[in-house]
C-alpha cells in the first residue's frame, strides 16, 4: 500500500547565533490511507516541530532537510503558491491551544468562510452555510447564530470543536493535530478526541495525532511512534507497542502511566529530556536509561525490526534479546 | 457596556469642572484690572467703585466663579476685548475648521502611520525598516512651523502650486480649491504623528505576529499580506485608539500653530490671537474649549475601543 | 578612559549624535571666540547672501548671521538645558514621591497631572508666557514647570514596580527613613528612566522655544534664539530662504541628536 504522506530522514536545526539545537535528527515517518497515527513523546522531543515542517510553518531560524511528499508531490519544493494550496485544503492542522489560536476580533463565521472561500471557491453564502454545517456535523448546538459570535464567546471545548470544524469543512486529506486536547479538562477531552476519530471514519482520511498522553494514544490511534531527542525510539500499531514495549523509554512512559486495571504504582522517568546542542552520537535516552549497557555508549543504535512493523531502535533488542527478557 | 460609557462620561465631568476653575483662574491671575476697559479718563473713583460692584468684582472668588460658570452654561461667554463681538458665537465659527483640519491630520497620520508601521514590520532591520525608522526620528525633530516654512518656500512661493494662506480662495467656492489649502496644513499637522504611530504600529505588529492565530492562519494557507494588513493591522489598530487618545493634546498644540502660520481660520488661530492681544475673555474660553475637546476625544477614544474590541463588550 | 570606551561601543547613529552635540555645545561656549559682533548693525551690508567674510550671510540689519547663530545656538541650548534639569526635578520628586507613598496622595497627584495633560500644553506655556515679562529666565521657568507630567508618570511606574523587591522591604524593616530610602534606592533605580526622559525632553524643550520664539514670544531683541531668528526669516522667505534654513537645520539637528541618544538609552534600559 502507498503511503499519503511520506517523511524521509528529516533534520531539523534552530541555528542561533550563539548555539545550533538539533530538534529532529533523522525521522522517517510513513502515514497510510484511513489511519490515525499517534506521535508521542515528552515536550522537547521534536514531534511538534517534525509535524509543523511538514506545512513549512517553522520559523526562518530553522534548517531543515530531507523529503517530505504528500503522495508522489514533494512538499519540501514546493513553490509557496503551491504549499499555500496546500496548507489547509490537502493538509489541516488543529494546535494545542484553542484559546489562542483563532483571531479574537473576528467572528467565527469570518474564520472559517474565508478559510472556504480561499480553498473551496464558493461563494460568501455558499461558505457561510458549509460553515455553520460543519459546525452542526462536530456538535455545535445553534450552530447559526453561534456562526455570528467572537472566539471569546465559546468554552475551550467548543473552541476545538470549531477548529475540527474548520480543518474538516475543507476534507483535507491529512489532519494534523497538535495535542489538541493538552489545555483542555478530562472530560472535554475524551469528547474531542471521539470526535476526532468519527470525523477520521466519516471522512475517511488519515489522521496524525500528537500527544505526550500514551492514554490519548491507546484509546485513538491505530499505529503508534514513540519519539525521544528528535528520533523513533519505537514504532508500531498500538496493541503490539502497548502489549510488548520494547524500548526502555516506551517502558518507562507506561509505568508512568496512570492505570486501572494492573494495579501498579506510578513510576515517572527519572531526569527531564535535555534538548541537543551537538549533534547526538549516542542514544539520546543514555543519561536517563536505567538498562543501558556497555554498547550504548559506543555508537547509536539502529531502528531494528522485531516483529512486524515493530521498530525499536535500542542495543539491548538489537543483542539478540527479545521484548520478554527485557 | 452601556455602564461602561456612563462610567466613563462620570469620570470626565470632574475632568471638566477642574479645567473650567482652572481657565477662571487664568483672568483672575491675569496682570491687570477687568475694570480698566471701561474706564475713561473722566471716569470717578465713585463710578469706577460702581462699575466694579456691577461687575460683582467685589463679591468672593467662589461666587464669582459660580455666577461665571452658570453663565457659561448658558451660553453666554462674555465678549472678547479686541472686536467686542460674543466669544461663544466666535468660537462656533471656528471650531469646524479646526476639527476638519485635526480630523484630516488624524486620518492621514493613522493610514500612513499604519501602513509605514506594517511594513517595517514585516523584516525588521531589513532596508525598509530602517529608512522609515531614520524617517520617523527626522519627523518627530523637525519643528512645524520650520516645516512650514519650508513647504510654503517650495509650493506656493518657488513652484506656484498651493495657495499659502486661508481656507479658501476669495470667491471660490470649490472642494478642490479646499482641498488645495488644507494640503500644507495638513502635512504639517500629521507628519509627527506619523512617525509616533509608524513606530507604535510596528512595535504592535512585530508582537502580534508572535500570537498562535497567526500560525493558524498560515496553516490554513493565507497570504503574507493577508496576514499582514488584514488580521494583525486589525488587532493592532486596536490599542492605537488609546494612542490617538492619548495624542489629542499635542495634535491640537499643533493645530494652534500651524493654524497661524496658514492663516487656517480656526480655534487655534483664534487663540494665539488672544494670548498676543491680551484678550482675556477669548484666552479663557479658548483654553477651555480645547482642554474639552482633549477630554471630550479621550471619551471617545475609550468608548469606541469599547464597542470594537468584542471582548470588552461581554465585560459588562 | 571608560566614557571612550563605552562611546566605542555604541552604534555609528549614537556615536554621530554625540560627536555633533560636543560641537553643538562647543560652538555655543566658545560663541564670543567668533571675530563678528552678533549685535553690531550694518545696513549698507543688510541681506548679503553667504560668502567668505560672511560664511551664512549677512540679516536685515546687516548682522553677521552666523556670529548670530552661534550666539542664538547659546540661547536655545540653553532654554532645552536648563528647562530640562526643572522638568526632570520636579517630575522625578512628584512621581517618586506619589510611587512611594501611593493612596490618596498618589491620588491626588495623579488627577493632577491627567489634568495638566488634558490642557494643551503649547497653549498653557503660550498664556503664562503672555502674562509675565518676556525673557529667558521667564521662559525657562515656563517650559520646565509645564513640562514635567510625562516624567512624572514614568517614574511611578518604576517606582511602583522596585518598591516591592525584597531589598527595599528590608531597608524599610531595619528603620531606615522614607526619606533615605527614597534618596538612596529608589533614586538609583529610576536613574536610567530619569535619564532617558531628560533626553528626550531637551529635544522638546528646544522645539518648544523655537515654536515660542517664532511667535514673538522668546527671547528679545537684540538676544537671538534659533526660534527668533526664524521669525525674522519668515519676513524674507521668498528672497533670502538661507535665513529660514539655517536656523531651521541647526534646530533639527540639536533635537535629532538628542532624541537618538534618548532613544539608544531606551534600549539600553530595555536590556
Amino acid at each position: 500500500m502507498k503511503p499519503i504522506l511520506t517523511v524521509e530522514d528529516l533534520h531539523v536545526h534552530f541555528v542561533s547565533n550563539s548555539e545550533t539545537t538539533y530538534a529532529v535528527n533523522g525521522l522517517s515517518i510513513k502515514l497510510y490511507s484511513q489511519e490515525i497515527l499517534g506521535i508521542v513523546g515528552e515536550s522537547g522531543s521534536g514531534k511538534s516541530v517534525a509535524v509543523k515542517s511538514i506545512l513549512g510553518l517553522l520559523p526562518e531560524t530553522a534548517q531543515i532537510s530531507g523529503k517530505i511528499a504528500l503522495g508522489e508531490e514533494r512538499l519540501d519544493q514546493l513553490n509557496s503558491d503551491r504549499l499555500r494550496q496546500i496548507r489547509g485544503k490537502e493538509i489541516a492542522m488543529i494546535f494545542q491551544d484553542p484559546m489562542t489560536s483563532l483571531n479574537p476580533l473576528f467572528t467565527i463565521s469570518d474564520q472559517m468562510t474565508r478559510v472556504i472561500e480561499r480553498h473551496l471557491h464558493l461563494d460568501k453564502q455558499g461558505a457561510n452555510e458549509l460553515a455553520e454545517l460543519w459546525l452542526r456535523r462536530v456538535g455545535i448546538t445553534d450552530a447559526k447564530r453561534r456562526l455570528n459570535q467572537y472566539p471569546h464567546e465559546f468554552s475551550g471545548g467548543m473552541r476545538q470543536r470549531v477548529m475540527i470544524a474548520m480543518a474538516m469543512s475543507l476534507s483535507p486529506r491529512v489532519l494534523i493535530a497538535d495535542e489538541p486536547t493538552t489545555a483542555l479538562d478530562v472530560t472535554i477531552q475524551k469528547q474531542i478526541l471521539g470526535l476526532i476519530r468519527q470525523m477520521e471514519s466519516e471522512v475517511q482520511n488519515s489522521v496524525i495525532l500528537i500527544t505526550h498522553d500514551l492514554g490519548v494514544v491507546a484509546n485513538t490511534c491505530h499505529r503508534m511512534v514513540v519519539m525521544y531527542g528528535g528520533m523513533i525510539m519505537e514504532q508500531g500499531n498500538v496493541s503490539d507497542v502497548f502489549s510488548h514495549p520494547a524500548h526502555p523509554y516506551t517502558q518507562g512512559l507506561m509505568d508512568s502511566l496512570p492505570s486501572e486495571n494492573n494495579g501498579r504504582h506510578l513510576v515517572p522517568i527519572p531526569g527531564q529530556p535535555a534538548i541537543a546542542t551537538t549533534e547526538p552520537k549516542l542514544c539520546p535516552f543514555l543519561d536517563r536509561c536505567p538498562k543501558s549497557i556497555s554498547t550504548c555508549f559506543q555508537k547509536m543504535p539502529v531502528l531494528t525490526e522485531i516483529k512486524q512493523d515493530h521498530l525499536v531502535r535500542c542495543w539491548l533488542v538489537e543483542q539478540g534479546g527479545n521484548d520478554e527478557t527485557i | 457596556m452601556v455602564r461602561l460609557i456612563l462610567k466613563r462620561i462620570l469620570q470626565a465631568i470632574p475632568m471638566l469642572v477642574a479645567v473650567s476653575i482652572i481657565s477662571f483662574m487664568l483672568i483672575q491671575i491675569a496682570p491687570g484690572d477687568p475694570v480698566s476697559a471701561y474706564i475713561t479718563p473722566e471716569s470717578q473713583p465713585a463710578d469706577i467703585e460702581l462699575m466694579r460692584e456691577k461687575m460683582g468684582l467685589n463679591d468672593s472668588i467662589i461666587t464669582q466663579y459660580l455666577r461665571w460658570s452658570s453663565s457659561l452654561l448658558r451660553g453666554d461667554w462674555g465678549y472678547s476685548y479686541s472686536n467686542h463681538r460674543p466669544v461663544a458665537e466666535q468660537i462656533v465659527e471656528r471650531v469646524p475648521a479646526t476639527l476638519m483640519l485635526m480630523g484630516s491630520a488624524l486620518l492621514v497620520s493613522i493610514v500612513s502611520g499604519a501602513f509605514l508601521g506594517v511594513l517595517s514590520a514585516i523584516k525588521p532591520g531589513g532596508w525598509i525598516d530602517r529608512l522609515v525608522s531614520l524617517g520617523s526620528n527626522i519627523a518627530i525633530s523637525i519643528p512645524g512651523f520650520w516645516l512650514a516654512m519650508v513647504l510654503l518656500y517650495l509650493f506656493s512661493l518657488k513652484l506656484g502650486w498651493l495657495p499659502s494662506i486661508g481656507m479658501r480662495s476669495i470667491g471660490v467656492n470649490t472642494t478642490t480649491d479646499l482641498l488645495k489649502h488644507m494640503i500644507m496644513p495638513v502635512i504639517v499637522l500629521s507628519f509627527q504623528d506619523t512617525a509616533i504611530i509608524s513606530r507604535y504600529v510596528r512595535s504592535r505588529v512585530m508582537e502580534e505576529l508572535k500570537e498562535d492565530y497567526v500560525l493558524t492562519e498560515i496553516a490554513y494557507g493565507a497570504k503574507k499580506s493577508d496576514i499582514y494588513f488584514r488580521s494583525v493591522l486589525r488587532n493592532s489598530l486596536l490599542p492605537l485608539i488609546t494612542i490617538v487618545g492619548m495624542s489629542l493634546p499635542r495634535l491640537l498644540s499643533g493645530a494652534f500653530i500651524t493654524e497661524s502660520i496658514f492663516g487656517w481660520p480656526g480655534l487655534g488661530q483664534l487663540g494665539i490671537n488672544a494670548v498676543l492681544r491680551y484678550d482675556y475673555s477669548m484666552i479663557m474660553a479658548t483654553t477651555l474649549i480645547a482642554s474639552g475637546l482633549v477630554i471630550l476625544g479621550s471619551l471617545l477614544a475609550d468608548i469606541l475601543y469599547g464597542v470594537i474590541d468584542p471582548r470588552i463588550q461581554e465585560l459588562d | 578612559m571608560y566614557l571612550l570606551k563605552r562611546f566605542y561601543k555604541q552604534p555609528l547613529s549614537t556615536k554621530l549624535a554625540i560627536v555633533t552635540l560636543l560641537i553643538l555645545v562647543m560652538g555655543a561656549v566658545a560663541a564670543d571666540l567668533y571675530p563678528a559682533d552678533p549685535y553690531k548693525t550694518n545696513i549698507a551690508n543688510s541681506l548679503q547672501s553667504p560668502s567668505w567674510s560672511h560664511p551664512f550671510g549677512t540679516d536685515d540689519l546687516g548682522r553677521d548671521y552666523f556670529a548670530r547663530i552661534l550666539h542664538g545656538g547659546r540661547a536655545t541650548l540653553t532654554v532645552g538645558l536648563l528647562s530640562m534639569a526643572i522638568s526632570t526635578l520636579v517630575g522625578t520628586t512628584v512621581g517618586v514621591i506619589s510611587g512611594y507613598f501611593g493612596g490618596t496622595l498618589d491620588a491626588i497627584l495623579m488627577r493632577l497631572v491627567d489634568l495638566l495633560m488634558s490642557i494643551p500644553s503649547f497653549f498653557l506655556i503660550l498664556i503664562a508666557n503672555a502674562y509675565l515679562k518676556p525673557g529667558m529666565q521667564n521662559i525657562i521657568l515656563i517650559i520646565g514647570l509645564f513640562s514635567w507630567m510625562g516624567i512624572s508618570r514614568m517614574v511611578r511606574s518604576v517606582t511602583i514596580s522596585i518598591k516591592e523587591r525584597e531589598y527595599i522591604q528590608y531597608a524599610k524593616m531595619i528603620g531606615n527613613s522614607s526619606k533615605n530610602i527614597m534618596l538612596i534606592h529608589v533614586l538609583r533605580n529610576v536613574a536610567g528612566t530619569v535619564w532617558v526622559a531628560a533626553s528626550i525632553q531637551v529635544a522638546n524643550a528646544i522645539l518648544m522655544e523655537s515654536a515660542l520664539g517664532y511667535l514673538g514670544l522668546g527671547a528679545t531683541q537684540p538676544t537671538a534664539s534659533w526660534g527668533s531668528m526664524l521669525k525674522k526669516a519668515q519676513e524674507y522667505l521668498g528672497s533670502h530662504f538661507y535665513l529660514a534654513v539655517f536656523p531651521g537645520m541647526l534646530i533639527v539637528i540639536t533635537v535629532l541628536c538628542f532624541n537618538v541618544i534618548g532613544n539608544r538609552m531606551k534600549e539600553g534600559e530595555a536590556q
